[in-house]
């Protein structure tokens, strides 16, 4: 069953449409990421999925009932903001029990929530502190508890990671994982950051310019991307897409030669980890090279155009060297004048 | 650069600014204290140190004790009203409407506006029979009144229309005040099923507080600063009904001539306002440690 359908959802601001005719489901007890570049849209999803923003077009059902109409506090859903949105005077108490308090949950009731909540997160010794004095990273944790003292099974994230710094990301990533899965909740997390989006997500709505572009499991995106912009978009560094009159066929393997004779494709993909050095191909000069330890990424010129090539090992090649690359048939994705993917 | 020839440096910066305050600020202050201290000069008689009787004569006098408790009244009437309208307003133009910009302007306007025009308008409202407000009452079939001829009613006309002048001014506060809330806490107490009033009061009020603070101070000042209207409206009469502090500092000066007695009452006022000036140093300072 699922917990959010949305379908042919619109979104426009007097002539600009910032999301257009988008339709998706979301899993019960998944979590899902709506990622795409800023002004994608996909934060204005977000916000018509919580009522805070009002809907122009398109239905939007949360837990089997119609709640496009229906206003905020009355559609089971919580939010984490991007800026968390803790309230600057009350204490990280007063802060989680807020919307207990305004729906008038008996004292005794709201304690014991509170304390759970906090115990989950791990606030439990700093109930009395105000936000001003909570690292980054604390207060994140505070935003967390508020939401899951709701107890609403639908949980909205709007960027929640973006304003800490990357070691505390990762481990917010594994406990927000963590959580959902604990709990049980099904989350719907926006974000620009491809890693999180593939690290956490069960399903992935790739957006741009406010329509999707591709929806399926990371994998399935880093795999078969259906254009060049999902190619692109997922992988670090992204996927190397030439122009084939930009590169001499002529010096290619001859395996890899007939299958770019058909007229309809423009362009070829490689992920980096799939070119490979070798003593024909490609004639490339190196250009730069980015040492990180466990591999190593050369950016290569071939007829102006850059490109990257990663390697999990160390190999003895020096700024400026001239080299060959390949690599094999079942690697390379083609593409077609509109930058739609070509199934080989 | 050596300390010393820095020190100089500090030193003649400072220079200007300490001798425009000493000449103009400190020094008339306190020959203002020192004229207190003696009776005052005439033909007949010589200036001679009079100790504290000016502030004796100052607490037995009626009219001291009229004026202030007048002033007093002042500020009760005006304070809480003007903030409370203040942030009224706020609140309604700090919201995405239509004609936000007028509205803004509209409900600022009053404070532009100098004392006396001020003063020259609401006489108009104020004219007992021919007058705005007793035109209005007409239609209704209620008798005119004459507002400010009247000692029942002048203080409350004055304290009208002063509530009518301060209001925009606070409201400039409050807007500040109002637009480094992030809306985003707005949007989470929404979510939450928080209604607007609830809203309001456990969200808004306390994050405003700071301001409410500085408004408040300096409604205080200004209740006792503010008397250009009393020189077109009713010179503190009838029978200093209207009279204020500053106002009864000045007829006592300028036109009884009474400098000795005058100078009492200002070292009165000053030193009032100083206490209140010092609360607002240590109140608001440790109330918006948490910005």
């Amino acid at each position: 069953m699922s917990a959010i359908e949305v379908k042919n959802l619109s979104r426009n601001y007097g002539d600009i449409d910032a999301v257009k005719d988008v339709s998706f489901t979301v899993p019960e007890k998944s979590f899902t990421v709506l990622l795409g570049p800023s002004g994608c849209g996909k934060s204005t999803i977000l916000k018509m999925l919580s009522g805070l923003e009002q809907v122009s077009h398109g239905t939007i059902n949360i837990g089997g009932s119609d709640v496009t109409e229906i206003e905020a506090s009355k559609r089971g859903v919580s939010m984490v903001f991007q800026s968390y949105a803790l309230f600057p005077h009350l204490n990280v108490k007063e802060n989680i029990q807020f919307g207990l308090k305004v729906r008038k949950v008996p004292a005794e009731e709201r304690e014991k929530k509170v304390k759970d909540a906090a115990n989950v997160v791990g606030l439990t010794d700093l109930l009395d502190r105000k936000p001003a004095n909570l690292s980054g990273g604390q207060r994140q944790r505070v935003a967390l508890a508020r939401s899951i003292v709701s107890e609403q099974s639908v949980c909205l994230m709007d960027e929640p990671l973006s304003n800490l710094d990357s070691k505390l990301r990762a481990e917010m990533r594994d406990e927000i994982r963590d959580l959902q899965k604990r709990l049980g909740l099904t989350v719907v997390y926006v974000t620009h950051d491809q890693v999180e989006a593939m690290s956490m997500a069960d399903q992935i709505i790739l957006l741009k310019l406010g329509e999707i572009v591709q929806v399926g499991a990371p994998e399935e995106i880093y795999n078969s991307p259906n254009s060049v912009f999902s190619a692109q978009f997922i992988g670090l560094p992204p996927m190397n897409v030439m122009n084939l009159n930009d590169i001499d066929i002529s010096t290619l393997d001859s395996k890899i030669k007939p299958a770019l004779e058909s007229s309809i494709i423009k362009n070829i993909g490689i992920r980096p980890e799939h070119l490979l050095f070798s003593k024909k191909g490609l004639p490339v000069t190196v250009k730069s090279i980015d040492y990180f330890g466990g591999e190593t990424v050369f950016k290569l010129t071939h007829q102006e155009k850059d490109f990257f090539l990663r390697e999990p090992r160390q190999p003895k090649i020096q700024l400026g060297d001239k080299l060959f690359v390949s690599w094999n048939l079942d690697d390379m994705y083609l593409f077609d004048k509109n930058n739609q993917r070509l199934k080989s | 650069m050596k300390d010393s020839t820095r020190n100089i440096q500090g030193w003649l910066l400072f220079t200007p600014a300490a001798i425009l305050l000493l000449a103009f600020t400190h020094y008339p202050t306190i020959t203002t204290f020192f004229q207190s201290l003696y009776t005052n000069k005439s033909i007949i008689r010589p200036r001679r140190f009079s100790g504290i009787e000016a502030y004796e004569s100052m607490f037995s006098d009626p009219i001291f004790w009229k004026v202030f408790v007048n002033n007093m009244w002042l500020a009760v009437g005006t304070i809480p009203t003007s903030i409370g309208i203040a942030i009224i307003m706020a609140l309604i133009v700090n919201k995405a409407i239509p004609g936000r910009g007028f509205l803004r302007m509209a409900y600022f306007t009053p404070t532009m506006l100098p004392m006396i025009a001020v003063a020259n308008i609401w006489l108009f409202f104020y004219a007992p029979d021919i007058g705005l407000i007793d035109k209005v009452l007409e239609v209704f079939g209620f008798e005119g009144n004459n507002w400010l001829g009247n000692p029942s009613t002048v203080l409350p006309s004055i304290i009208v229309m002063t509530v009518w002048k301060e209001a925009g001014l606070f409201m400039v506060f409050y807007l500040a005040g109002l637009q480094t809330i992030s809306p985003e806490l707005e949007e989470a107490a929404k979510l939450e099923g928080s209604s607007r009033w609830n809203y309001f009061w456990r969200i808004q009020f306390p994050l405003l507080l700071p301001t409410t603070l500085f408004v408040l101070i300096n409604a205080f000042l200004n209740s006792f600063k503010l008397v250009d209207h009393l020189f077109v409206l009713t010179k503190g009469g009838p029978d200093n009904a209207s009279n204020l502090i500053l106002y009864y500092i000045y007829e006592t000066a300028f036109s009884f001539l009474d400098i000795s007695y005058a100078s009492a009452l200002t070292i009165f006022l000053l030193a009032l306002l100083a206490l209140t000036a010092l609360a607002q140093f240590f109140f608001l300072d440790r109330r918006t440690h948490y910005r």
